[in-house]
């Protein structure tokens, strides 16, 4: 009963348990896909966002290549120096001679000195040169980044013939500093340095801002609060737009700035609360419910198959009690019908009464037997307990097989007793002889027609081993493996012998309790089974002869 | 270009303005403190140079009356804003713009964490938008004050006009906290945004502002800085910022000292310019009606015989003069001559460079005794400002009753009244308080600001 409860409980948890797992792992893959997809078209937003700042880079570079050519050009050695404007973004101008001499600025600056050490090679000279005087202390500064350049990078020294610009950004000070510079195909090189207080004020200019604005459904898509922020290369935030409305923000997308800032990042967030309809909380629902009804149903259905067997079980049981006690009630007057037909016998009245008597004799023998094994399987499943006691194991299979000498003589069936177990030993003397008596009645109603049994018994060590083996019709290959289960028979036809098929089961299991089994023996001719119990020897002669004398 | 406008300024004189050219042009003035210097002295002497600027007075009978103007309201809406801050903001806000006509433009910019741009710029003329531009403010968030003040800026950048007043009124009092913060990076966009000719005036309310930051951005913009102790007063600002934005005369001032070889410049008192070899450059964003407004610099001079002049330098100006559209150009030579006599030496002295000279001087060692209070050295912080003070009542003592006396006296009793009142607030309990009130005089000083935040101080202005 526990275990088809537990096995009930397997079968109702198991499968709801299987179908929340499944659809978790189908849901969080479907999530995996669905952020996937989102962050890709959250990252390409992002990046439309980068086109005003590039656009804004490009008319820098346009814009500081103008300035340089107005600053060192030709024409700017006469304009009135009032006149002309600076561009505001430009910070200071820098100018690095062939030589690889810093002409401007005159004094030594913090940016000025960050850029030649990341760059040295700017101020390496293109040509051999001995001129190069230490003047101040950008020029002291130059001479050795120079030095180092010619072991490390002796880049300025390979001809150049065309000129190059590029921009350089660097981390001095509070934060990523700009430069623009290009190389002249003399080898002269010219620079700015850019405002970094002014061009974050114009890439924070291009961006969007937070004013409210006119929602044009039509057009998106995806319509949940976000911000986007600005992060500098120290990780600090710079500038936010969008939504400002949540404590908790998630981030959905990242994306780096066009260089040269591109250690500068664009971040885009939404808040956490507003990111759950991506988790889509209804499939997780639906997975509950699923779950839970299919719970429900498996629950229901477990009860019914709970009650149901509960209810046959104990049908059944009660059966077997009842088959039980009748069985039980019926021994008292088989014993006195056995008594009153042995005593006719020995009344010796005829022949022909006396051979009656036997009949009836035997008969009730046999009923008794059949009593004692309805009994028997009646209380299987309670151990039966062993009551060993010392017997010389030839002495009972003699026994038993003397109570079958009548039947078996009647039907010429020859009895081969080969008794090699005259040994005491301990064992249950009424077990043995009742394991004994199902299979000898077994050669009585099944193979009587080969007209031969052989009972070979052993004793080694411990174990006692009895082989009965008759030349009988055997039985069929599809049977030997069930041949031990209860109500199990050879053939369930009409005319075939009477039985319940109960008699091998109960041999078995009484071997089993006894500490041994009972097998069949695979032969050429007939059946063959072995008997083995577990009977240790006995060197208690007392014993022996207390039993002995009981026995006879 | 130089003659063309030249030519044109003639020409609209000649046609238009049969009074003289003089009357709608800015006056330069050159003095040194010492116009005649001690003959055969050993080695170089100190003089101080003084560029001297004069806004004309905006004739008020004339059909054009100013020139128009363009500019964005940027407001603080952060959450310390809330309650009155951002009402009686909103308030003078409003009604400052209602001065505006439909010349003018106008923007207003938000910013908490992030910025709004509540109203791109638009036509002054447009009230219906301003209020309700303005009317949606709201308090609440952080102060991404860089951002607010970059996004102002764009929207002035739209319609910047050399011939218009371009300005950024920047309304704060909290400390930004949000993208770059540092009174550097404010000071770096300030210059920057003078280059183009737009001002960035500051007006730091109540005492949770970063007063550095705030002035700095006003100082390199050529703009104005005023601490609002009181609420109340709010709208009485913006009426004097906008009396300042709608009387500019006169902008985007490049002006170029350059000094003979021999004379060396060694610095600019209380205020910055480059110095690069012989020349020095100034930047002025703007001039504002019958103001004074002038550069001092020291300059080292070596001396020479008795009787000889020397020519010191040419000081050139050029300018915006937003009344006759033009761009006009003004030069100035500078001499100075030598006398043996001390006595003559000191008789000749300008008194009028020399009281400035000493409110620069002490102005710049103001900023000294902030530096040292903050430092928690305020025992020589009030021994500079009561030094300060002293200084300037010997000054007092050594010109009173000369002849000009008059015209400065009232700068030198300003100089003495708030060094001698700090002095006493650098060992007082409302040490924040008072920072912020010495850095607004301390700009004030520089920058010859006609109002403050406690109302109009119009020391620096040409009498009617």
């Amino acid at each position: 009963m526990r275990r088809l409860t537990i096995a009930l409980m397997i079968l109702i948890f198991t499968g709801p348990l299987l179908v929340v797992g499944l659809g978790w792992l189908w849901m969080t893959r479907q999530q995996q896909a669905a952020r996937d997809s989102l962050t890709a078209v959250f990252a390409s937003q992002l990046r439309e966002h980068n086109r005003p700042v590039e656009t804004l880079l490009q008319d820098y570079e346009v814009r500081m290549s103008q300035a340089l050519d107005a600053k060192f050009g030709s024409s700017a050695q006469n304009a009135n120096d009032l006149q002309t404007s600076v561009d505001p973004v430009i910070g200071s101008f820098f100018q690095i001679n062939a030589q690889g001499r810093v002409v401007t600025p005159t004094s030594g600056e913090a940016w000025l000195a960050a850029l030649l050490i990341e760059q040295p090679w700017l101020v390496a000279p293109q040509q051999e040169s001995n001129s190069v005087i230490a003047s101040n202390d950008v020029q002291q500064f130059a001479n050795a980044a120079s030095q180092q350049a010619q072991v490390a990078v002796p880049f300025r020294s390979l001809p150049f013939r065309t000129p190059r610009s590029q921009w350089t950004s660097l981390f001095v000070g509070p934060g990523v500093q700009l430069f623009y510079w290009r190389q002249l195909s003399d080898g002269e090189i010219q620079g700015v340095q850019l405002r970094r207080g002014r061009w974050m004020s114009d890439v924070i200019a291009v961006l969007p801002d937070s004013s409210p604005v006119p929602t044009d459904t039509s057009k998106n898509v995806i319509s949940f609060s976000r911000q986007i922020r600005v992060i500098d290369a120290a990780s600090e935030e710079v500038y936010r737009w969008g939504d400002d409305n949540a404590d908790d923000w998630v981030q959905l997308a990242e994306t780096f700035m066009p260089p040269p800032l591109s250690s500068w990042r664009l971040l885009m967030l939404a808040p956490k609360h507003a990111t759950s309809p991506l988790t889509n909380g209804s499939s997780r629902w639906a997975i509950l419910i699923a779950s839970a009804s299919l719970a429900l149903a498996l629950a229901g259905l477990g009860v019914y198959v709970y009650r149901e067997t509960t209810r046959q079980t104990r049908l059944a049981n009660q059966r077997v009690s009842f088959v039980g006690q009748v069985s039980h009630e019926f021994r008292t007057p088989l014993t006195n019908i056995r008594l009153y037909a042995e005593l006719m016998e020995r009344a010796v009245l005829d022949e022909d009464t006396s051979r009656k008597a036997n009949v009836i004799r035997s008969e009730a023998e046999r009923l008794g037997r059949l009593i004692t094994n309805v009994l028997e399987l009646s209380r299987s499943g309670g151990q039966r307990r062993i009551q060993p006691t010392t017997e010389v194991p030839d002495q009972v299979i003699e026994h038993v097989l003397e109570s079958f000498s009548p039947a078996f003589a009647a039907q010429q069936l020859v009895v081969e007793h080969q008794a090699d177990a005259d040994r005491p030993a301990l064992l249950d003397r009424d077990l043995l002889e009742q394991v004994l008596v199902n299979l000898f009645s077994n050669v009585e109603k099944y193979a009587l027609s080969g007209k031969y049994l052989r009972v070979e018994s052993r004793q080694a060590g411990d174990t006692l081993t009895v082989r009965v083996h008759d030349h009988g019709p055997g039985i069929s290959g599809k049977l030997r493996t069930r041949i031990f289960e209860p109500f199990v028979r050879g053939s369930d036809a009409i005319d075939a012998p009477a039985g319940m098929g109960i008699g091998l089961a109960i041999a078995r299991s009484l071997a089993r309790a006894h500490g041994g089994d009972l097998r069949l023996e695979a032969v050429g001719q007939g059946t063959c089974f072995i008997l083995q119990v577990d009977a240790p020897v006995s060197l208690d002669e007392v014993g022996i002869k207390d039993h002995a004398g009981d026995n006879q | 270009m130089r003659c063309l406008s030249l030519a044109r300024c003639f020409c609209l004189a000649f046609l238009f303005l049969p009074t003289g050219l003089s009357a709608d042009q800015v006056k330069l003035e050159t003095a040194l403190a010492n116009p005649t210097m001690k003959a055969g002295e050993e080695g170089k002497q100190l003089n101080y140079l003084k560029i001297g600027l004069r806004g004309f007075e905006l004739a008020k009978q004339e059909s054009k009356k100013r020139a128009p103007v363009n500019v964005a309201i940027v407001i603080d809406k952060s959450g310390s804003m809330s309650g009155d801050k951002i009402k009686g903001a909103k308030h003078a806000a409003l009604e400052a713009i209602r001065r505006l006509d439909e010349n003018d433009i106008v923007s207003i910019v938000a910013y908490d964490s992030d910025v709004s741009v509540l109203l791109p710029a638009t036509k002054a003329s447009d009230q219906a938008a301003i209020r309700k531009a303005i009317e949606q403010i709201e308090a609440g968030g952080s102060t991404a004050l860089f951002a607010g003040v970059s996004k102002g800026a764009a929207e002035v950048r739209k319609f910047k006009g050399d011939q218009r007043v371009n300005r950024v009124i920047l309304l704060s009092d909290g400390l930004a906290n949000v993208g770059p913060s540092t009174p550097d990076s404010l000071a770096e966009l300030g210059s920057s945004l003078l280059e183009e000719g737009i001002t960035v005036s500051t007006l730091g309310l109540g005492l949770g502002y970063n007063e550095d930051l705030m002035t700095r951005l006003a100082a390199a913009s050529s703009g104005n800085h005023v601490f609002i102790e009181d609420i109340e007063s709010i709208a009485a600002v913006f009426q004097n910022e906008f009396d300042d934005v709608l009387s500019v005369v006169a902008k985007d001032f490049r002006i170029k000292v350059r000094l003979q070889d021999g004379i060396r410049p060694v610095r600019l008192l209380s205020s910055t310019g480059d110095i690069e070899g012989q020349s020095v450059e100034l930047r002025l964003g703007q001039l504002y009606s019958r103001q004074q407004r002038f550069y001092l610099l020291e300059v080292e001079v070596p001396s020479k015989e008795h009787g000889t002049e020397m020519p010191l330098g040419t000081v050139e100006v050029i300018y915006n003069n937003l009344i006759t559209e033009t761009r006009d150009e003004l030069s100035s030579k500078v001499a100075v001559r030598f006398d043996k006599s001390t006595e003559k030496v000191t008789s000749l002295e300008n008194i009028d460079v020399l009281t400035q000279c000493a409110i620069m001087t002490c102005n710049d060692r103001n900023r000294l005794a902030t530096e040292l209070r903050d430092k928690g050295d305020v025992g020589e912080a009030k021994k500079l400002l009561i030094d300060n003070a002293m200084q300037l009542k010997e000054l007092r003592g050594r010109i009173q009753g000369r002849e000009g006396y008059g015209a400065v006296a009232p700068q030198l009793e300003y100089g003495i009244e708030n060094n001698e009142k700090q002095s006493q607030d650098v060992s007082g309990s409302d040490w924040n308080r008072s920072r912020k009130s010495m850095r607004e005089v301390q700009n004030m000083t520089e920058q010859q600001q006609s109002y403050g935040g406690r109302g109009k101080v119009e020391i620096f202005k040409d009498k009617k």
